[in-house]
């Protein structure tokens, strides 16, 4: 992740951490169809490749990461407003210091059940909630 | 019938099921067959106009249906539909 942060720099890059329940079996690389130094979207042709390789493996979306090669390591609110996946984590890797990345991850979820009326912020977004985890090297 | 494959965040809808099959000559029918099937499903779908929402992404047989004739492609026996909503954000 952090190679693949590295050599897309200044454009944020983007990809997926799959394997079992909160273990990570492989890293998946994906394509920010964006290539932009502020935005991400995952190539959805990579997305479908993904799923796939988890479905022959019996795996599953352990995380989802991204770069933010200027900023913290903290979900912004483009990160929070466009979450959809609250099952997996979202990882962060922040290049502000090149010489010492951090990562951490979060889970982002809506702050209240997709049937009844959702809050809204001032811009009219749902309201996300955002939890840190813990995020542990082997 | 059409093969429907459905990443984790919408299973919750079709009670953990990952692939569904669904009726219709078209993605279209097929999308409005499982909406009908699955309550709380077309609200994840489309926006309150009907139209898909923009960030999800749904393929036939692995190419973008924006690729191919969008919610009229054509649908034989045995295609596989995959929704699949973005991954996106940004610093």
């Amino acid at each position: 992740m952090l190679a693949q942060a590295h050599a897309e720099a200044p454009n944020e890059c983007c990809g997926l951490l799959l394997g079992r329940g909160d273990v990570v079996e492989d890293v998946f690389p994906g394509r920010n169809i964006h290539m932009s130094p502020r935005t991400y979207e995952m190539d959805p042709q990579d997305q479908l490749r993904a799923f796939r390789l988890m479905d022959e493996r019996g795996w599953d979306l352990v995380g989802i990461y991204h770069s933010h090669p200027a900023t913290e390591a903290y979900p912004s609110r483009t990160d929070r407003a466009k979450a959809l996946y609250p099952d997996a984590r979202y990882i962060i890797i922040s290049l502000a210091d090149p010489d010492r990345p951090q990562i951490r991850a979060f889970r982002i979820v809506d702050a209240a059940p997709a049937s009844a009326a959702r809050p809204s912020d001032e811009a009219g977004d749902a309201v996300k909630v955002v939890t840190e985890e813990e995020v542990v090297i082997v | 019938m059409a093969q429907v494959y459905l990443p984790t965040p919408l299973r919750r809808l079709t009670h953990g099921q990952a692939r569904v099959a669904a009726p219709g000559h078209t993605v279209e029918e097929a999308l409005a067959a499982l909406e009908r099937q699955y309550p709380g499903l077309r609200e994840q779908l489309r926006e309150p106009s009907g139209q898909m929402r923009s960030f999800i992404n749904v393929f036939v047989n692995g190419t973008e249906i924006r690729a191919l004739q969008g919610p009229a492609t054509p649908l034989d026996d045995g295609d596989e539909i995959s929704i699949v909503p973005a991954m996106a954000g940004g610093a």
